[in-house]
């Protein structure tokens, strides 16, 4: 009655050395006969077409899901090129699962129900869990694609995710599912058995300034804010430096001071970023934000996200009732891991000196799925910017 | 109607006294709320006011917070770099193996840096450019790169020139060349020199526009372009080192052949010459020994009386006979020595005795010539391992030499001391001593000192030779020390520890 864990890393610049490196690492160090289901991260140095095979041979073509990202979490350090393998046997947990490609071109909720439903299917009567996804980080929409699979398990069903994310070029990110590289896809793993959780969100980021009210939205497009043109909220504050807000721009603007919307029902802000300004001075977020809502902007440290790296580990250990996990799940934001700095690394201490020294796993993305302030209130996932999902599975 | 208009006057300034007092309660109470929303209406303002002040703060905070983190971006990222370029030095600083310090190079060590692409290129000997490092490229990437400097040489050229080419100074035109060729964004070329000579050159770029390069990028590579000519610059260095010092081997090594074919034969030579002398000393020997039987036979008158005058020319015969006997002798020691044919006696011998019997031995010679005597034995001297005859024999050569040339009156001093694992012999006078030409030869076969003394005293020049190998026999040293008309030092030594003799 366990669960075991086989983590894989290698820098190889050649990509077959690499996948084979971090394959058989993680084979070797999981060391069991039978592998039930590995998680793959690949930076966009590796071409996956070419390393998957190589990884799938190694793993005894056993379930394999994953995603491309801007960096790797590991155990001991955090790495901005590599390939990753985490492979997990258990005796108490199951995995089913399933995924979805060309979500451009589909209705989001929809799309989001099939994912849900094909991983129930061959789940059976057993006991789900949690369902956790890998979606196309610079997909618009996302909330559509999670409403869908909140029709299948309910809202209130735990619900984690990570939008792929690539070498901030925002050009080409990638979902895997078993041996297929999938385009502006989305793939998901059920989870269930005799298995305990805990999942905890994230930011670090304080409201700054006068509260305003959004007045009027498109979707993910805010209009106005306070009577003014939405962007005019950054040009007061950043003056010309609001530019940079623009597409493809890549200034520090969008990422250290996003919006907050203020949520009451659960006393938090979520957070936006914003990631492109339109000609009539709307902004666009990467995802929807409630009208009429109160909105700030928001600022953030080192200090205030290692104290939510901290108040996360500590929810996850409170879930687990202070037990320790057998292996931790690490989503986090790009926005967190450019303010951290050098200090980043100072997250997996923290991290270890709450929920033991156990195999940590994990990747930046471009969006993460989950659900603030879980311990307040039931949970009811949206996408969040600028945070951090950790997930311990015992 | 009467009664009502009756009543209606009654009533009538009542009620508009009622009135009047309603309409003033009422304009109380309304002027009391009007005065209440003024009040609310400034709270308001004032209220407003501080939220906006409170903003203005923030704006202010924000943009200093924006400034702040902009700097410690930059510097976390200079941190970085140079903590990424110390090890790369580290590692290259510490190979004298150019293809190793390449290896070492080409590894992610150098992303830390600050850039996910790189290129290390050094001019072979016929002046092309070769790839030794290529990190973040594929195989069409990296041929369009070095297709592009082949065809470009006068850019290659112009980095020497120009120390640092990056994106942030080269014009619109040469960018977007590079950009073309080497598929990135943001750049940065450095010319790895070797004092004026351009060795090669380091390229570093990224291809993402959030890694934009700064000038302490530029600054970065420039060192890194340095630090890897200093280390090729040294791995050169000793390649050269190591290939003359190959070459020497090579040489010493046949030399030591040609000395050791040269030592081989002169030994030959030298066995021959011992089995020579060694032959003639016998053959020499036995008709010596019937002249001087013979002369003996003769002297003693059995065979008819002899007149003086044939005697004294028969005692001279056997004289001299007695010289040749002896030189022989010394000859055929020698070359036993030497052909290790001596069989040395060695015994536990104690040196003070050696010398006191020595002493009586030439205590009549010593007499005859007034010279003065003075043996200085230290206490501790312990018994040492040796053919106590052949001792005898050197103390013998040596005391004798200093009697003989040492006039009257002088003085002759043997003094024995424990010298660390030695025993230390010497054998001193005051007599006329030997000029430095003849100190060098001393200790050779047949060499005799050209002096008044020998020319009038007949000797063999043996005698000295014989001391040296028997000496070196008990694995010991001699040498001399002397000046002309102030006298000579014999010293020889014996080591303490049995061990330290060769063949015990």
């Amino acid at each position: 009655m366990a669960t075991y864990t086989g983590i894989g890393f290698s820098q190889n610049q050649n990509g077959l050395k690499a996948a084979q490196e971090a394959a058989d690492a993680a084979k070797r160090e999981l060391h069991q006969e039978r592998i039930d289901i590995a998680f793959v991260f690949l930076t966009a140095h590796y071409d996956p077409q070419e390393v998957l095979p190589v990884i799938a041979e190694i793993l005894d073509h056993t379930k394999i899901v994953g995603s491309s990202t801007y960096g790797l979490i590991l155990s001991e350090t955090m790495e901005k090129r590599g390939i990753g393998v985490m492979a997990i046997t258990s005796d108490d947990v199951i995995y089913e699962t399933s995924s979805i490609e060309h979500l451009q071109l589909q209705d989001k909720r929809w799309a989001g129900k099939a994912l849900a439903k094909s991983s129930v299917t061959d789940f059976g009567q057993k006991h789900r869990k949690l369902f956790l996804f890998f979606v196309e980080g610079m997909l618009e929409g996302i909330s559509g694609l999670i409403d869908g699979i909140k029709d299948q398990f309910g809202t209130t069903f735990p619900l984690i995710g990570a939008g792929s994310s690539d070498d901030l070029r925002f050009e080409s990110s990638y979902q895997i599912h078993k041996e297929k590289v999938l385009s502006h896809g989305a793939v998901g793993v059920l989870l269930g058995g005799r298995m305990q959780f805990g999942i905890s969100c994230q930011h670090g980021w304080t409201p700054l300034g006068k509260p305003r009210v959004i007045d009027q939205i498109d979707g993910h497009i805010i209009k106005t804010i306070g009577g003014k043109k939405a962007i005019q909220l950054y040009e007061e504050y950043f003056g010309e430096e609001a530019q940079t807000l623009k597409a493809g721009s890549f200034g520090q603007i969008n990422i250290r001071y996003p919006l907050g919307s203020y949520v009451p029902d659960i006393n938090a802000y979520l957070l936006r970023n914003v990631v492109n300004v339109l000609d009539d001075g709307s902004v666009v977020c990467q995802d929807k934000v409630n009208e009429k809502s109160e909105v700030h902007l928001m600022i953030g440290n080192k200090e205030t996200c290692l104290q939510a790296t901290q108040k996360a580990a500590q929810d996850v250990k409170d879930q687990l009732n202070g037990e320790k996990p057998d292996f931790v799940l690490i989503f986090e934001s790009l926005a967190r891991y450019k303010i951290m700095g050098r200090a980043a690394l100072q997250e997996l201490r923290i991290i270890k000196d709450i929920l033991g020294n156990v195999p940590l796993f994990g990747m930046f993305s471009y969006g993460e799925i989950g659900t603030l302030n879980t311990t307040v209130n039931r949970p009811n996932s949206q996408l969040q910017n600028g945070s951090i999902i950790i997930l311990g599975v015992k | 109607m009467s009664s009502v208009q009756e009543i209606w006057q009654t009533l009538s300034p009542l009620i508009a006294l009622g009135l009047i007092v309603g309409m003033g309660i009422l304009s109380a109470f309304l002027m009391e709320r009007i005065e209440k929303v003024k009040k609310l209406q400034s709270s308001f303002k004032k209220l407003n006011h501080s939220f906006n002040e409170l903003d203005e703060q923030a704006k202010l905070i924000v943009k200093t917070d924006l400034e702040l983190n902009k700097a410690q971006e930059e510097l976390d990222k200079r941190l970085t770099g140079l903590d990424a370029l110390h090890k790369v030095s580290r590692l290259i600083s510490t190979t004298l193996d150019e293809g190793e310090i390449f290896r070492r190079l080409n590894q992610p060590l150098l992303t830390e840096l600050g850039f996910e692409k790189h290129l290390v290129l050094i001019f072979d000997p016929y002046q092309q450019l070769q790839c030794h490092v290529d990190f973040g490229f594929t195989a069409g990437e990296l041929n369009s790169a070095i297709d592009f400097l082949q065809k470009n040489m006068d850019f290659v050229n112009s980095i020497r020139d120009k120390q640092i080419i990056s994106s942030i100074r080269e014009p619109k035109e040469t960018q977007a060349r590079l950009i073309k060729a080497f598929n990135v964004k943001h750049f940065v070329i450095a010319p790895i020199l070797d004092q004026k000579d351009m060795l090669g050159v380091v390229f570093t770029g990224n291809r993402s526009d959030a890694f934009a390069i700064t000038e302490g990028d530029e600054e970065l590579i420039s060192i890194l372009a340095d630090q890897i000519g200093q280390a090729i610059k040294n791995a050169r260095l000793f390649e050269q080192a190591y290939r003359a010092s190959q070459q020497l081997e090579v040489k010493v090594r046949e030399r030591t052949r040609q000395l050791s074919t040269a030592l081989e034969e002169v030994q030959r030579i030298s066995n021959t010459k011992s089995e020579f002398v060694s032959a003639v000393s016998h053959e020499l020997r036995t008709p010596l020994t019937s002249i001087k039987g013979y002369a003996a036979i003769l002297m003693t008158g059995k065979v008819g009386e002899i007149p003086d005058k044939v005697k004294e020319r028969l005692e001279k015969i056997n004289k001299h006979s007695d010289n040749l006997v002896q030189l022989i002798n010394n000859l055929l020691d020698i070359s036993r020595i030497e052909s290790g044919k001596t069989e040395m006696n060695f015994t536990e011998h104690s040196i003070p005795k050696i010398v006191e019997n020595v002493h009586d031995i030439l205590m009549p010679q010593i007499k005859d010539k007034n010279v003065t005597f003075e043996a200085k034995i230290a206490d501790n001297i312990p018994k040492v391992l040796m053919d106590p005859t052949q001792i005898e024999r050197v103390f013998i050569n040596l005391i004798g030499n200093a009697i003989k040339f040492t006039p009257e009156k002088g003085r002759i001093t043997v003094e024995v001391k424990v010298d660390d694992d030695e025993v230390a012999c010497v054998v001193s006078d005051t007599g006329i001593g030997i000029d430095e030409d003849s100190l060098k030869k001393l200790f050779n076969e047949f060499y005799r000192v050209e002096n008044e003394i020998n020319q009038n005293v007949k000797g063999s020049g043996l005698g000295l030779a014989l001391v040296k190998k028997i000496i070196e026999a008990h694995s010991g040293r001699i040498w001399v020390a002397s000046q002309v008309h102030k006298g000579s030092q014999f010293h020889f030594t014996l080591p303490k520890d049995p061990k330290q003799i060769k063949g015990t």
